[in-house]
C-alpha cells in the first residue's frame, strides 16, 4: 500500500518500485518490527511519501526515495516490518533478501521503546550479521506515559551502537538523529552469544568451511545461524555463490547435510534453543537499563498493584489517557458489545457519509449543477464552433466523450464518493480499530477459510480492490491468500461503487437490505465452498493489537490526499480509454454488435436491453459501470426490482482492469483468468436468481 | 494436530508440570509466566517467538471470546484457540 506518487521533485521515478533514485548514494535502510513507526519516520527523512497507520502490515513493499542530511544525499529506503532476520511471511522475505544485498551506509533499527525487551533481540541480529546500526526508540512518548525509563547512553555503551530517542509522528528527536547518520561509524563490536552445545560448535565449523566463500552481505556467523534454522534466503545464497565457484551440487559446501544433522540431534527445534539463549543476553541487558522491570515478577497482585501505582505517578499526565483507552478497548473487543459497534461505524462511516452524502448530496451538486448545468454545456457549445467535424465532436463532447463522460465522471462522481471513503478509512485506520476488528470475526472468518487478519484487506477492498488484492501479501497461507484474492474480485464492492449504489438505494431501504443480503450471502457461500474445496488448511491467527490512538489530522490529511491522487490516476486513463474504445466501436459497428451480445444476459435478468451499455461499461471498470447505472436511474428508466437486480449484478461483476492486472501479478495469469472466468457467468445468474425469486414472490419495491 | 491439540485435556499428564495450564485455560485477569512452548508445529513455534512470545516472560489472559486476548510484557496478542494452545503458562 505504499503509493509513492508524491514526488516533490520529479527525478525520483514515481510509478517504478523497482527503481533507483541514485545508485551511487549512500543507502540508509530503515528496518524493525512492523508498527513501530519505520514510515512515518521514512517521511521525515525523504522527500517522499510513504502511508502510515496504525496496525501491523501497512507496508508491503519496499519503498525508496531520496533525502539530504547536512550536505549529503542519501538514499531512503523503507521495509516492510519485519520480525527478525529469519521471515516467516513473504513480506518479511522481501525485507530480509534487501538488507542482504544492499550494503546499506547505515541501517536504522527502529523499534517501539514501550516494547524495548521484545525489539532488542532483533538489534542483536543485525548486530551478529555485522550491519553497520543505529538503534531509534521510537514512540518515546508512549513509553513515558506507562512509566518507562531507559538508560540510553548506557544501553548505548553496552551494544557499541548510537541509541536515539525520537517521537517521529511529531518530528521530535528527528534533527539529532541526522546529525548521528551524518557522523556514523560503524562499530566493530559483535555481541558474543553462547548458544550452547548442540549450535556454537556447529557454527565454528560453518564458519570455517565458509572462510574462502567471499561476502554474503551478512556476517557468517549470522548466516550460518539462519543456516541453522533451515532459512531458505541463506540456502539460495550458498547455491548462488556454489555456482559462483563453479559447483553444480546442490549442498556445495556440504552444509544442508550439516544443518539437518544439526536438528536431528537437538531434542527441540533449533530456532527455540537460538530464541532462548538471545532473549537471555537482552534479558541480562535489560536488567542494566531499565533496572525497574523484571519479567520474571511474578510477586503477588497486591506487590504488583504497589508497583503499577508507583509507575502510574511517575507518569501522572499520561495515566489517565491510557485508563481511557482501555475501556473504549475492551468494549470494541467485547464479544457482545464490539458488534453494534462494527454496525454504528458501518452506518455513519459508510451509509450515512460515503453513501448518503458524498455520493448523494455531493455527487448530485457536482455532477447536475456544476458539470451537467455549466461545465459541459459550455464546453460542448466552445468545443463545436470550434471544432466543426462531428466525428470529433463525438469523440469529445458526444454522448461517450471524453469530456461528457470520462472526465465528468471521474471528477465529479468518483473523486469525491472516493475521497469519502478513503477519509474515513484512514480515521479508522489511524484509531486501531482495524487489529481489534479482526479479533472479533476471527471466529466467523474460519468458517470461509480466512483468519481475522483477512478483514484487513477486506475493509480495504471496500475502498480500491486493486490496493486491497496487493494487501492480501500479509496474509500467510498461500490458500488464505487465493481465498481473498477470490472474494476481493467477487463480491467486495468498491467505494465508487458502493457509493452509487448506496445514493440510488438509499431512498428504497427493502431493496438496499436485499442488495446487502444478497452480496453477504454471496460472500459467505463462495468463501465456505472455496475453503472445503481448496486443499490445505485453515490458517492460524495471531496478531498484535497496537494501543488505540488518537487519530493526527496531518496524518489523515496527507493519506486521503495521496490515495485520491493514486486513485485519481489509476482511473482516469481507463475512463479516457473507455470513451476512445466505444467511439472506435462505433464507427466500426462492434459496439452495437457488443451491445447486442450483452443484451442477452441483460434481458434474462429482467433488465431493459438499455441497461447492456451498464455492463459493457463494467467490463472497463466496475465503478463506471456503476455510474452508468447512475445515469440511468436519474432519467428514471428502471423500476425498484430492476435496480436491485442490476445492483446485485453489477457488485458481483467482473473487477476492473486494475484490479485484474494486479491479480495477476499477486497469482499468475492463469489464477486470475480462472478467477475471472467463473465471476462472469455467476454475477449474471445471481442477478437472475435475484430477479426469478422477486418476480415469483410478486416483490414491488 | 490441530485436533489432537484441541482435545488434548489441559491436564495431559505427559505435556504438563504440576502447576501449569495452557494459555487456552488459564484463569483470566490472573498474572503467570510462560513456563514454555509447544514446539511440534516449526511455523506457529518460530511465530510466537518473534513476536516476543517467550518462556520467562509474564503473561495476563484478558479475554476468551471472541479471541483469546493476552498481554506479555507491554503488548497485547489477539490468538485463535489453536495458538492459545501452544502456550503454557505457571502461577
Amino acid at each position: 500500500m505504499k503509493l509513492p506518487y508524491i514526488c516533490s521533485k520529479n527525478d525520483c521515478c514515481c510509478r517504478n518500485t523497482g527503481c533507483d533514485p541514485g545508485t551511487d548514494l549512500p543507502k540508509i535502510v530503515l528496518v524493525g518490527n512492523p508498527n513501530v513507526g519505520k514510515s512515518s519516520l521514512f517521511n521525515s527523512l525523504s522527500e517522499s511519501y510513504a502511508v502510515v497507520s496504525n496496525y501491523p502490515g501497512t507496508s508491503v513493499e519496499i519503498t525508496r526515495g531520496k533525502g539530504r542530511i547536512g550536505n549529503r544525499e542519501y538514499e531512503i529506503i523503507d521495509t516492510p516490518g519485519m520480525y527478525s532476520l529469519h521471515p516467516i511471511s513473504e513480506e518479511e522475505r522481501v525485507s530480509q533478501r534487501m538488507l542482504f544485498g544492499e550494503k546499506p551506509y547505515v541501517c536504522l533499527h527502529v523499534v517501539d521503546a514501550r516494547n524495548l525487551r521484545r525489539m532488542l533481540p532483533f538489534t542483536v541480529q543485525l548486530l551478529e550479521a555485522r550491519l553497520p546500526l543505529i538503534l531509534v526508540l521510537n514512540m518515546m512518548d508512549e513509553a513515558e506515559d506507562r512509566g518507562i525509563e531507559i538508560d540510553r547512553a548506557k544501553l548505548s555503551r553496552i551494544l557499541e551502537v548510537p541509541v536515539f530517542g525520537t517521537v517521529s509522528s511529531e518530528k521530535k528527536g528527528i534533527e539529532e538523529l541526522k546529525t548521528a547518520i551524518a557522523d556514523f561509524k560503524p562499530s566493530g563490536k559483535v555481541p558474543k552469544i553462547e548458544y550452547g552445545k548442540n549450535i556454537d560448535p556447529r557454527l565454528e565449523e560453518i564458519e570455517k568451511r565458509l572462510e574462502d566463500a567471499g561476502n554474503f552481505g551478512i556476517s557468517k556467523r549470522a548466516l550460518g545461524l539462519l543456516l541453522l534454522q533451515e532459512d531458505r534466503t541463506a540456502f539460495e545464497k550458498l547455491r548462488e555463490k556454489g555456482k559462483e565457484k563453479g559447483c553444480e551440487e546442490k549442498d556445495c559446501f556440504g552444509l544442508q547435510a550439516l544443518a539437518e544433522e544439526a536438528s536431528k540431534q537437538a531434542d527441540c527445534p533449533l530456532t527455540y534453543l537460538i530464541a532462548l539463549q538471545r532473549q537471555t543476553y537482552v534479558n541480562g541487558i535489560m536488567e542494566q537499563v531499565m533496572p525497574d522491570t523484571d519479567p520474571g515478577d511474578t510477586e503477588g497482585p497486591g506487590r504488583r498493584k504497589e508497583k503499577s501505582e508507583a509507575a502510574a505517578k511517575k507518569a501522572k499526565p499520561g495515566a489517565k489517557k491510557i485508563g481511557l483507552a482501555e475501556n473504549i478497548d475492551s468494549i470494541l473487543t467485547h464479544p457482545v458489545l464490539g458488534i453494534p459497534v462494527l454496525f454504528l461505524v458501518l452506518y455513519f462511516g459508510l451509509y450515512r457519509f460515503v453513501g448518503v452524502f458524498a455520493a448523494g448530496t455531493v455527487v448530485d451538486f457536482l455532477e447536475n449543477a456544476v458539470f451537467g448545468e455549466h461545465i459541459n454545456p459550455w464546453i460542448s457549445a466552445q468545443f463545436t464552433a470550434l471544432v466543426p467535424y462531428p466525428l470529433l465532436q463525438d469523440l469529445f463532447v458526444g454522448e461517450y466523450g471524453i469530456i461528457t463522460q470520462a472526465v465528468t465522471y471521474a471528477i465529479a462522481l468518483i473523486l469525491p464518493i472516493v475521497g469519502a471513503f478513503f477519509l474515513v478509512f484512514s480515521i479508522i485506520e489511524d484509531t486501531g480499530y482495524l487489529p481489534r476488528l479482526a479479533l472479533l470475526v476471527d471466529g466467523m472468518f474460519k468458517k470461509i477459510g480466512l483468519s481475522g487478519r483477512a478483514v484487513i484487506p477486506m475493509v480495504l477492498g471496500f475502498g480500491c480492490s486493486t490496493m486491497a488484492t496487493m494487501v492480501t501479501r500479509t496474509l500467510e497461507t498461500k490458500r488464505e491468500r487465493l481465498i481473498s484474492n477470490i472474494l476481493l474480485a467477487l463480491a467486495i464492492p468498491c467505494s465508487a461503487q458502493l457509493g452509487i449504489i448506496l445514493s440510488i438505494l438509499s431512498g428504497n431501504p427493502k431493496g438496499l437490505l436485499i442488495w446487502a443480503g444478497v452480496i453477504i450471502l454471496e460472500f459467505i457461500f463462495i468463501g465456505y465452498l472455496a475453503a472445503k474445496v481448496l486443499p490445505g488448511k485453515n490458517p492460524t491467527f495471531i496478531l498484535e493489537l497496537p494501543p488505540l490512538r488518537k487519530p493526527r489530522l496531518s496524518n489523515i490529511a496527507v493519506k486521503t490526499y495521496s490515495r485520491m491522487h493514486w486513485y485519481f490516476l489509476e482511473v482516469l486513463p481507463l475512463f479516457v480509454m473507455a470513451s476512445v474504445l466505444i467511439w472506435i466501436g462505433k464507427l466500426t459497428g462492434l459496439f452495437a454488435l457488443a451491445l447486442k451480445v450483452m443484451e442477452y444476459p441483460t434481458q434474462w435478468i429482467g433488465l431493459p436491453t438499455d441497461a447492456a451499455a451498464v455492463f459493457l461499461f463494467g467490463f472497463f471498470r466496475r465503478d463506471l459501470g456503476a455510474a452508468g447505472l447512475y445515469g440511468m436511474h436519474d432519467s428514471g428508466f428502471l423500476t425498484g426490482v430492476q435496480l436491485v437486480v442490476a445492483a446485485v449484478t453489477l457488485t458481483l461483476f467482473m473487477p476492473c482492469i486494475a484490479q485484474f492486472m494486479m491479480t495477476i501479478k499477486e497469482r499468475g495469469l492463469k489464477t486470475a483468468l480462472a478467477i475471472s472466468g467463473f465471476i462472469f457467468p455467476s454475477a449474471f445468474l445471481a442477478g437472475f436468481i435475484v430477479n426469478t425469486l422477486l418476480d415469483a414472490l410478486g416483490v414491488v419495491l | 494436530m490441530k485436533t489432537k491439540s484441541v482435545l488434548l485435556p489441559p491436564t495431559e499428564p505427559v505435556r504438563m508440570k504440576p502447576g501449569n495450564t495452557s494459555l487456552a485455560s488459564m484463569e483470566p485477569k490472573k498474572r503467570g509466566k510462560i513456563s514454555h512452548l509447544e514446539t511440534k508445529n516449526p511455523g506457529i513455534l518460530q511465530k510466537l517467538m518473534a513476536m516476543g512470545v517467550l518462556p520467562g516472560m509474564p503473561v495476563t489472559l484478558l479475554r476468551r471470546k471472541p479471541s483469546y486476548l493476552f498481554e506479555v510484557d507491554q503488548t497485547r496478542y489477539a490468538v485463535d484457540r489453536e495458538i492459545a494452545d501452544h502456550i503454557f503458562v505457571s502461577y
